[in-house]
């Protein structure tokens, strides 16, 4: 079976990346991953904010709510894989080593000031990863 | 769905690969698939230092769609180009965006090694500046 590969933020861009995947899935019937990368300061955050570990877990969950909703909306099989790292090569290792047909992207996140400076994380992954990447504006 | 495609092409290596995967989405899709050829100011100098005559230019030009052209034809997908004059990056991504397309297809790496080199260039232009999604093939 053909899979897609959804790295998700649960930030506005990546909702609309989550669309087009959704279009893609369809159309080579393909499942989707998705893939939370949680980066050093996002978990700082939530450990700061959050006294146990369930509700980490929750908020975390929680982010990637919409995105979910879509894809069980659009009756696409799915899985979620979560990671721990710097977002940018954390995507990349993940798409490089499992058999993606495609990438699809967010062309920004939720990181608003290295956007500013490059578009950073979605053109290094677009960079980097070795199957071909859709990035969505 | 996917309604428009644009591939830009150059007729390197990586616009074959990407034109492999336009054909693929625009088969699926059940869609025409435009592509788009950009001749820049160097191209048109290194034409015409080559070739004797316009109608040899014109031919080298084609031969450099050729590859593209006959994948369409055997996959039996309908398909236009469009010839454009000017910088590369900037040409395609205005042509993108006048035309609502619902997604351009583009090579990683074109003709231009050194720009690659450096950044990767027109690709990396394009997908910024172009408002639909883009899909980058390697």
């Amino acid at each position: 079976m053909n899979k897609i590969l959804l790295p998700s933020d649960g930030s506005e861009h990546s909702i609309r990346s989550a669309e087009k995947a959704i279009e893609l899935a369809k159309l080579y019937e393909a499942q989707i991953d998705v893939l939370y990368v949680v980066d050093g300061s996002t978990s700082k955050k939530d450990v700061i904010q959050h006294t146990d570990k369930y509700v980490i877990e929750k908020r975390r969950k929680e982010r990637l709510k919409p995105i979910e909703e879509r894809l069980n909306q659009a009756g696409i099989t799915y899985k979620t894989h979560t990671l721990h790292g710097e977002p940018g090569p954390t995507i990349v290792d993940f798409a490089n080593k499992g058999d993606y047909e495609y990438v699809v992207l967010g062309s920004r996140g939720l990181n608003n000031l290295q956007t500013m400076v490059l578009g950073s994380v979605s053109h290094k992954v677009a960079k980097r990863v070795d199957k071909p990447v859709m990035i969505v504006k | 769905m996917f309604n428009s495609i644009l591939l830009c092409a150059d007729g390197s290596q990586h616009s074959i690969r990407a034109a492999e995967k336009a054909i693929e989405l625009a088969m699926k899709s059940k869609i025409p698939l435009e592509i788009a050829y950009v001749i820049s100011g160097a191209t048109s100098k290194s034409d015409v230092l080559y070739c004797h005559d316009k109608s040899d230019i014109s031919q080298s030009r084609q031969a450099k769609l050729k590859m593209i052209q006959e994948q369409c034809f055997v996959k039996k997908i309908p398909y236009q180009i469009h010839l454009l004059r000017g910088e590369p990056g900037p040409t395609i991504v205005q042509f993108a965006n006048k035309q609502a397309y619902d997604c351009v297809i583009l090579g990683s790496r074109g003709l231009n090694p050194f720009q690659s080199m450096v950044l990767g260039s027109v690709s990396h232009k394009v997908a910024k500046r172009v408002n639909c999604p883009v899909l980058l093939v390697k």
